[in-house]
């Protein structure tokens, strides 16, 4: 049972980090909301990781991480929502989702 | 009337403003700008005769108000130890509180109370300058109604003349040094604006020196002199802690105790004369004045003869106390103002032009007045300020008057018979004539020979001053007559256009030349020399003299060697010998007391000199002139080096105007280059750095997510150590 919590702590930094590295080398759009949805929930497994590892006080235990993780969900879904909806309007104006195509706003 | 004194300036100063401000809305005829502008300073003259008027009736009915208001009025009675003297403060100026002083005093502490304020007040002294200034600007502006007519700028001219009484009029009725400052600026202010008259005209054809560069040379060489001025007035502050008149005859003739350091009162004297040799043109800041001769005659008669340039001489008078108990600065005055004699006498022998040669005599006469001061005479130098006034304003508007009617020329060369055609102008110039170079008893004969003889006697006279000062009476009686032969004699060498319509000026001025010339001639038998009452076998008879002495005479010093008593003073002599007190102030006076035979001899001298300069000029200049030109020819570098006034403006030139400009532009190119430089250069750096960061700024999101990562690594690792 000790073992449980750093074993989850090293998945989700691994996790995250292979997220970032998605994120900054992906070209694709829906590849790059995909490496943000594994950011997102290595960030989830390592609240619920966290809260399971508690020590328990009382009959009931500390659940606080499981109901942030609950938060994280409901808000990766929105969030992804709206960023596919981004990836439609890329998609109309540049006819691909290569986001490296996506730079009018430089100097 | 005494509690009234600010009037008398205030009267001119509203005619500056009502004339002023009339004229230039372009409103105002020209004769109603001479009109005010005539009244405001006859108004100064009657309220100035009415001070007069209840000063010599005694101050004493005053004295009851200095009891009552001591801050506001302080009334000196007069006795042995200090002057009749009137003072009325009429508001705080500055009033500064307790300050340190440098000099200790035995008898009071090192802090005074510093409070300046406006301050005016009249003694003997003053009512002298009060009647000169009132009078003869009265009467120059009258005689400017005839000059000036027709001119554009009419009533800029004349509002510029009142506020030149105004301000001179505040001078001479300083109470102390700050309001007299006020005054001293202010005439030098009205000296450029009156100077730069024709700020449209070339003064000198040759150079393309206009009137306007001749009104700024003037201005700049008095704010040179005036530099000194206020380094010894402030001097003067710290030590004693007051700049009013009285507190400083008080404390600087003092208790007898010398508690300051006598080589502070010679910086003193010094430096304020320093001030004065700007102000009243001496060596080495006189060059101001003969150019000054670009503005219009009134200006040079009223300003450059009888009044402005006569400061100097005034503000050496009022701060006599200073001089008494610094022989040294008394020293350096006497030599100076010798110098200034001889030295203009000289350049003033060589002009064709009729005004710079009475220029160069102002020059060289204000000179003969410093040489009085120098030498301890200071009522003989105040007396010979009248009589310069006089004859020297009569003069200038007689030339004025030959400069109207002669075609607007100066040049003397193109004169000639004149006498002929302008009668009362000859006579009354050659009366001024024969004043200035000394026919005895005239004025200038009883001045100035009063001036040499106490260079000579006096303890603190030396006979070469006395030499060269009569040098300077020869060649001034040279000159002049030189003036009147090219002038009034001989052949008349005028052109024909020029010729035909020479006649007489105008009433106006031929009225004033007319009281102005009896004033040369009669002026002089209110201050008789004591020699020259007792060659006539009277005794004393110097009312001037008696008048003006007890302001200026010395207080609380030590005769240096024996004291013969003061020549013509039966009162003074009575104090020498006194006991007590008395005892302790002995005055300076002759170091011999001139027998009857040195008196004729003097006489002789005088006299002689006046004709020895009448016969040159005569014999050179008379008929045609022809002896005159050989002379010239034979002489030729020496008539070079005078004409072109021994070259002194291009010796400045080079020395000292040429190296300042060189010097400002050196200075300038250092502001172009380095601090604009310095400014540009922060102003290219931050767009330089603009340039950089907008690199950044690429537009591709991968390399925005990037930087995010960079940053929130780098906010955590500050956060967690």
């Amino acid at each position: 049972m000790s073992d449980l919590p750093s074993a989850a702590l090293i998945l989700s930094a691994v996790l995250f980090s292979i997220g970032t590295l998605g994120v900054l080398t992906r070209r694709g759009a829906i590849s790059i909301l995909m490496s943000i949805e594994i950011m997102l929930n290595a960030g989830n497994l390592l609240f619920v990781a966290v809260s399971r590892g508690m020590p328990a006080n009382g009959a009931t235990g500390v659940v606080d991480g499981h109901v942030f993780a609950m938060f994280v969900l409901a808000i990766a879904a929105a969030e992804a929502a709206v960023g596919l909806a981004i990836v439609i309007a890329l998609f109309r104006l540049k006819g691909s989702t290569d986001v490296d195509l996506a730079r009018m706003l430089r100097w | 009337m005494l509690p009234y004194l600010i009037l008398i300036p205030l009267a001119p100063l509203a005619g500056f403003v009502a004339v002023g401000a009339l004229g230039a809305s372009g409103r105002l005829s020209h004769a109603w700008a001479h009109r005010l502008a005539v009244a405001a300073s006859l108004a100064s003259f009657l309220l100035a005769c009415g001070v007069v008027a209840d000063f010599a009736g005694g101050v004493e009915k005053y004295a009851d108000l200095a009891t009552a208001e001591p801050g506001r009025y302080d009334v000196a009675t007069g006795d042995e130890h200090s002057p009749a003297r009137f003072t009325v403060t009429y508001a705080d100026w500055i009033p500064l509180g307790d300050a340190q002083l440098t000099g200790e005093a035995p008898d009071r502490g090192t802090l005074a109370r510093l409070d300046i304020g406006w301050t005016f007040s009249v003694d003997a002294l003053t009512v002298v300058m009060l009647l000169v200034v009132s009078g003869i600007g009265t009467l120059i502006h009258v005689y400017s109604i005839g000059y000036m007519a027709g001119d554009p700028g009419y009533p800029r001219f004349f509002a510029y003349m009142n506020l030149f009484m105004a301000m001179m009029l505040t001078l001479v009725l300083g109470g102390n040094l700050l309001v007299m400052f006020v005054g001293w600026e202010g005439v030098g202010l009205c000296s450029f604006l009156l100077i730069g008259y024709y700020y449209d005209r070339v003064f000198d054809e040759e150079t393309g020196f206009t009137c306007a560069d001749a009104g700024r040379k003037a201005f700049i060489t008095n704010r040179i002199g005036d530099f000194g001025f206020m380094l010894g007035g402030l001097l003067l502050l710290v030590t004693f802690g007051t700049w009013n008149f009285a507190e400083l005859g008080a404390a600087i003739d003092g208790s007898s105790a010398y508690w300051y350091d006598s080589l502070l009162l010679t910086g003193v004297g010094v430096l304020l004369f320093i001030g004065a040799t700007g102000k009243s043109a001496q060596v080495p800041l006189y060059v101001w004045l003969p150019d000054a001769m670009a503005g219009p005659t009134p200006v040079s008669a009223l300003i450059h003869a009888a009044t402005m340039v006569t400061a100097g001489v005034y503000m050496l008078a009022r701060m006599s106390s200073i001089y008494w108990h610094a022989p040294g600065a008394m020293l350096v005055v006497a030599v100076v103002g010798c110098l200034t004699a001889v030295l203009a006498a000289t350049m003033g022998m060589a002009q064709y032009d009729i005004k710079k040669v009475l220029a160069y005599s102002t020059v060289s006469q204000l000179g003969y007045m410093f040489l009085g001061a120098g030498v301890g005479a200071f009522a003989a130098s105040i007396f010979h300020l009248v009589t310069h006034a006089f004859f020297k304003a009569c003069l200038f508007l007689a030339s004025g008057s030959v400069i109207l009617r002669a075609g607007h020329s100066n040049d003397m060369r193109l004169y000639g018979g004149l006498k002929k055609w302008m009668p009362v102008t000859y006579w009354t110039f050659l009366v001024s004539t024969l004043a200035i170079a000394g026919l005895p008893l005239l004025s200038g004969f009883m001045s100035k020979d009063e001036i040499l003889a106490r260079a000579l006697y006096s303890s603190r006279g030396h006979r070469l001053l006395w030499v060269f000062g009569t040098l300077g009476a020869v060649m001034t009686s040279f000159y002049m007559f030189r003036a009147v032969q090219m002038t009034f004699h001989g052949e008349n060498r005028s052109p024909e256009h020029v010729r035909e319509q020479l006649r007489e000026s105008p009433r106006v001025m031929t009225g004033v030349l007319v009281v102005l010339a009896i004033g040369a001639a009669a002026v002089g038998f209110l201050g008789v020399p004591e020699g020259v009452s007792r060659l006539a076998g009277l005794g004393d008879v110097n009312w001037f003299e008696h008048q003006v002495h007890p302001v200026v005479e010395a207080r609380g010093v030590v005769a240096a060697g024996g004291v013969h008593g003061l020549g013509g003073h039966g009162a003074v002599a009575t104090h020498v010998g006194g006991t007590g007190k008395k005892a302790a102030v002995v005055r300076e006076g002759l170091r011999a007391h001139p027998t009857l035979g040195e008196e004729w001899l003097l006489f002789a001298m005088g006299f002689g000199v006046f004709l020895v300069g009448l016969a040159l000029a005569t014999w050179a200049y008379g008929g045609s002139m022809a002896r005159a030109r050989a002379l010239a020819e034979r002489l030729g570098y020496v008539r070079r080096l005078l004409h072109r006034k021994w070259f002194v403006d291009e010796l400045y030139d080079v020395a000292v105007v040429g190296p300042f400009w060189r010097s400002s532009h050196f200075f300038g190119e250092i502001d172009r280059r380095i601090v604009d430089g310095a400014v540009n250069l922060s102003g290219a750096l931050a767009s330089f750095s603009g340039q950089v960061i907008k690199l950044f700024q690429t537009g591709v999101v991968r390399h925005y997510a990037m930087w995010i990562l960079v940053g929130a690594v780098l906010m955590l690792w500050l956060v967690m150590t």
